[in-house]
C-alpha cells in the first residue's frame, strides 16, 4: 500500500516538475519579443501617432496608415520632445495660439505608470516621514521611520527604539482628527529625489483617507473627505511641480481618480473597462492633452481628454501576443496545461495555473494509448496499471514522461 | 528498540550535525558583522531604507544552508548503510521494514528541524537587533521556502542514495533538483504557496519507500 503510494509520489513528483519546466524551457526558445505599441497625441495634427519598431527602424503612425519618421515625429510633438527641438532650434514659438516657453513647458509635462504587479505589492509597512518645510532646497531622509498600527509609532533608526516623545504627538494629532488605527493603506512616495514633500495619503480602518505630512517637526493631519465607499485598491502618490493632483487613486472596480489639490476634490478619468489586475496604465499629460493608456499583452486603449478631462479622442489596437502565434499555438496543443510560479502581473510567486483548452486531448489520447502498449511490454494488467493511464490522461506530456521514465521500476509491481 | 536504532543513527550523524550546525553558526555571525559593517558605512538611515524600501535581503548566505545541511545529514546517515549493503542487515531486525525506514528519516528529520529552528530563531534575533519587528517578519518569511527546502533536500537525497540502480538516480536527481529549485528561487511568497513547501516538504518522505522497496528485493 504505502509502496504503491510512494510510486504514485514519484509519478507526481516527475509531472509537477516537467508541467513547471518543459513550458518554461519551451517559452525560453520560442518567445518572441512582442513590442507594445506607444500611443501619442500630436497636438499639432489633433492626431494619433503610434511607434512602430520593425527591424531596428523605428518610425511612426497615424490611425490611417500614414508614416512619420522620428524627425517628423518630433516635430508634430514639439512638447514631449521639446529639448530635442531647443537643440537644433525648431521648438515653434507658439501652438494653438499660445506662446510656448519652456518653463511652462517642463511643468506642464506630467507622465505616470502603474502596473497590475504594483497594484498587489505590499512594501514592508514601515516609512519615512520627511520635512516637507525644512526651508532647505534638498530634502533630506529622516532619521527615523514610522508605522501607524494601533497608534502612530516612530521608531529610530540608530537605536531601533520607538520615538516616544514625537510618536505621542503625532498619535494625539491624528486622534483629534478622529482618526481609526490602525491604518489600512499608506501611500506616498518616500524619497528624497524629488522638489518638494507631501507626505502620505492614509487609508484608516473606517475607510477615510488622511492626509498626512510633518511641517517645521509637527504633524499635518486632515480628513479628505473622499468618500468611504469608495473600494480603494491602490494610490499612487507623486509630487509633481505643476501641483495639479497629489496623486491617483485606483478602485477595484476599475476606475481612476485624480486627488486635486483643490481641496482634495476627486476628478475622475474617463476610462472604461479597466481591469486594473490586467492592464498597464499609463498617463501622458502636455500643457493641452492627457493621453490615458490601458496597456494589455495584446491590446491598447488610449484616450486622450483635454485639461478639463473631457474626452477629446479614442483610440484603440489590439496585436497577436505569444499565445496567438504559432509557438503559442503548438504550446497548446502540446501542454495540456502549464504551471507556473511567478506572473507578469502579480509582485506574488504563487501558483498560476493555465488550461490549455481541449485541442491537448489529441495529444493526450495518443499518449494514453502508447502507455497502454507499454504497460502491456512491461506486462503489466490494466486492472493493476490503470493509475498510470489516469495520470496520462489529466496530464499529458507530463504524465507519459513519468510513466516512461519509471518504466524499470513498473517491472516490480 | 528506537531508543537503540535512534543512538546507532545518532553515531552516523553527529559530526555531520555539528559541523552543519557550527556553519550555520558562523554563517549567522558573518550576517551579523556584514549588517553591523554596513549600518556603520551607509549611516543606519541609509542601510534601513536600502532594506525596507529596496527589499535588499542581508541574509541571502542563509539560501543554500539549509539545502546543503539536508543533503549533508543524508550522505552522512545513508552512505554508510549503502556500503556492502548493510541496510540490509538493518532491514532483518524485527520491525517492520517501513515503519523502521520511518525511523531511521525521523531522527535526521528531528535534528533538521531542530537546527532550522536555531536557525529561524536566531536570524530574527539579530534582526530584531538592527530592524524593527516588520523587518523580522519579512526575513522570517522570505527564509520560510529555504528552510522546507532543507527537509525536502533531505528526504530526496535519502532516496536517490538508497536507490540501488543507477539509471534510476539519474532518473531521479533532476527531477529533484528542479523540485528544490522551486523553492529556493521563489520571492515573495503568497501565503498558499508557502502552506504548499510546508505541505510538499513533508509528504517528499514518503518517497524514499518506493527504492527501498528495490533495494530490499535487490532489483
Amino acid at each position: 500500500m504505502f509502496i504503491k503510494l510512494s510510486r504514485i509520489l514519484y509519478l507526481v513528483l516527475i509531472v509537477f516538475v516537467a508541467s513547471i519546466f518543459l513550458p518554461k524551457y519551451y517559452w525560453l526558445k520560442f518567445e518572441k519579443n512582442i513590442r507594445r505599441p506607444m500611443v501619442y497625441y500630436s497636438p499639432v495634427i489633433n492626431e494619433f501617432l503610434v511607434s512602430r519598431l520593425v527591424g531596428n527602424e523605428m518610425f511612426y503612425v497615424d490611425r490611417y496608415g500614414k508614416k512619420y519618421d522620428r524627425d517628423q515625429y518630433e516635430k508634430l510633438t514639439p512638447l514631449l520632445n521639446y529639448r530635442q527641438l531647443i537643440s537644433v532650434g525648431k521648438l515653434p514659438d507658439s501652438l494653438k495660439g499660445e506662446p510656448l516657453n519652456v518653463d511652462d513647458i517642463r511643468i506642464n509635462n506630467i507622465m505616470g505608470k502603474v502596473s497590475p504587479e504594483q497594484m498587489d505589492y505590499k512594501p514592508i509597512q514601515l516609512f519615512p516621514l520627511l520635512e516637507s518645510k525644512s526651508g532647505r532646497v534638498k530634502l533630506e531622509m529622516p532619521d527615523d521611520y514610522f508605522r501607524i498600527t494601533n497608534r502612530f509609532e516612530f521608531i529610530d533608526c540608530q537605536s531601533n527604539i520607538c520615538n516616544e516623545n514625537k510618536s505621542n504627538l503625532f498619535t494625539a494629532a491624528l486622534t483629534a482628527q478622529n482618526f481609526a488605527f490602525p491604518a489600512v493603506m499608506v501611500a506616498g512616495n518616500p524619497t528624497n529625489k524629488k522638489a518638494f514633500d507631501e507626505g502620505y495619503f492614509v487609508l484608516d480602518s473606517k475607510n477615510q483617507l488622511y492626509h498626512i505630512k510633518m511641517v517645521k517637526g509637527k504633524p499635518f493631519c486632515v480628513n479628505t473627505n473622499i468618500p468611504s465607499s469608495l473600494d480603494i485598491a491602490f494610490m499612487n502618490i507623486s509630487e509633481m511641480p505643476l501641483r495639479e493632483f497629489y496623486g491617483l487613486i485606483f478602485t477595484r472596480q476599475g476606475e481612476v481618480y485624480l486627488i486635486s489639490y483643490d481641496n482634495y476634490k476627486l476628478i475622475k478619468v474617463p476610462l472604461e473597462n479597466y481591469d486594473i489586475r490586467k492592464q498597464n496604465f499609463l498617463m501622458i499629460g502636455d500643457q493641452f492633452y492627457r493621453t490615458f493608456s490601458l496597456v494589455s499583452a495584446t491590446d491598447v486603449h488610449t484616450i486622450v481628454t483635454d485639461r478639463n478631462y473631457k474626452v477629446v479622442d479614442r483610440y484603440q489596437e489590439s496585436w497577436l501576443g505569444n499565445n496567438e502565434l504559432m509557438a503559442g499555438k503548438v504550446s497548446t496543443w502540446l501542454f495540456p496545461f502549464t504551471l507556473r510560479l511567478n506572473d507578469s502581473d502579480s509582485s506574488f510567486a504563487n501558483f498560476y495555473f493555465k488550461f490549455s483548452g481541449l485541442q491537448s486531448i489529441w495529444l493526450t489520447l495518443i499518449l494514453v494509448i502508447v502507455s497502454y502498449f507499454i504497460l502491456r511490454h512491461r506486462k503489466i494488467s490494466v486492472k493493476k496499471g490503470w493509475i498510470d493511464l489516469i495520470i496520462v490522461l489529466l496530464s499529458g506530456i507530463f504524465g507519459f514522461i513519468a510513466v516512461l521514465l519509471v518504466k524499470n521500476i513498473d517491472n516490480t509491481n | 528498540m528506537y531508543k537503540s536504532l535512534l543512538y546507532k543513527e545518532w553515531l552516523k550523524i553527529k559530526w555531520a550535525f555539528w559541523g552543519i550546525t557550527l556553519l550555520s553558526l558562523l554563517v549567522l555571525l558573518l550576517m551579523m558583522l556584514n549588517v553591523a559593517y554596513d549600518m556603520e558605512q551607509m549611516t543606519p538611515k541609509g542601510y534601513w531604507s536600502y532594506v525596507i524600501q529596496l527589499g535588499y535581503q542581508f541574509f541571502t548566505d542563509l539560501q543554500y544552508l539549509p539545502v546543503l545541511a539536508g543533503v549533508v545529514i543524508a550522505i552522512a546517515q545513508f552512505s554508510p548503510e549503502m556500503n556492502n549493503s548493510r541496510l540490509k542487515l538493518t532491514m532483518h531486525l524485527p520491525v517492520k521494514e517501513n515503519s523502521l525506514l520511518f525511523q531511521m528519516i525521523s531522527i535526521g528529520f528531528i535534528l533538521l528541524v531542530a537546527l532550522f529552528v536555531l536557525i529561524a530563531v536566531l536570524l530574527g534575533i539579530i534582526t530584531g537587533i538592527y530592524f524593527p519587528s516588520e523587518v523580522v517578519y519579512s526575513a522570517l518569511n522570505a527564509t520560510f521556502p529555504w528552510l522546507a527546502c532543507g527537509i525536502a533536500a533531505y528526504f530526496l537525497a535519502t532516496a536517490i542514495i538508497i536507490e540501488p540502480i543507477w539509471s534510476r538516480r539519474l532518473i531521479l536527481l533532476p527531477f529533484s533538483l528542479g523540485f528544490l529549485d522551486l523553492f529556493i528561487s521563489v520571492y515573495n511568497t503568497h501565503i498558499n504557496l508557502d502552506l504548499f513547501f510546508l505541505f510538499s516538504c513533508l509528504v517528499t518522505s514518503i518517497l524514499i519507500l518506493f527504492p527501498a522497496y528495490h533495494f530490499k528485493r535487490g532489483i
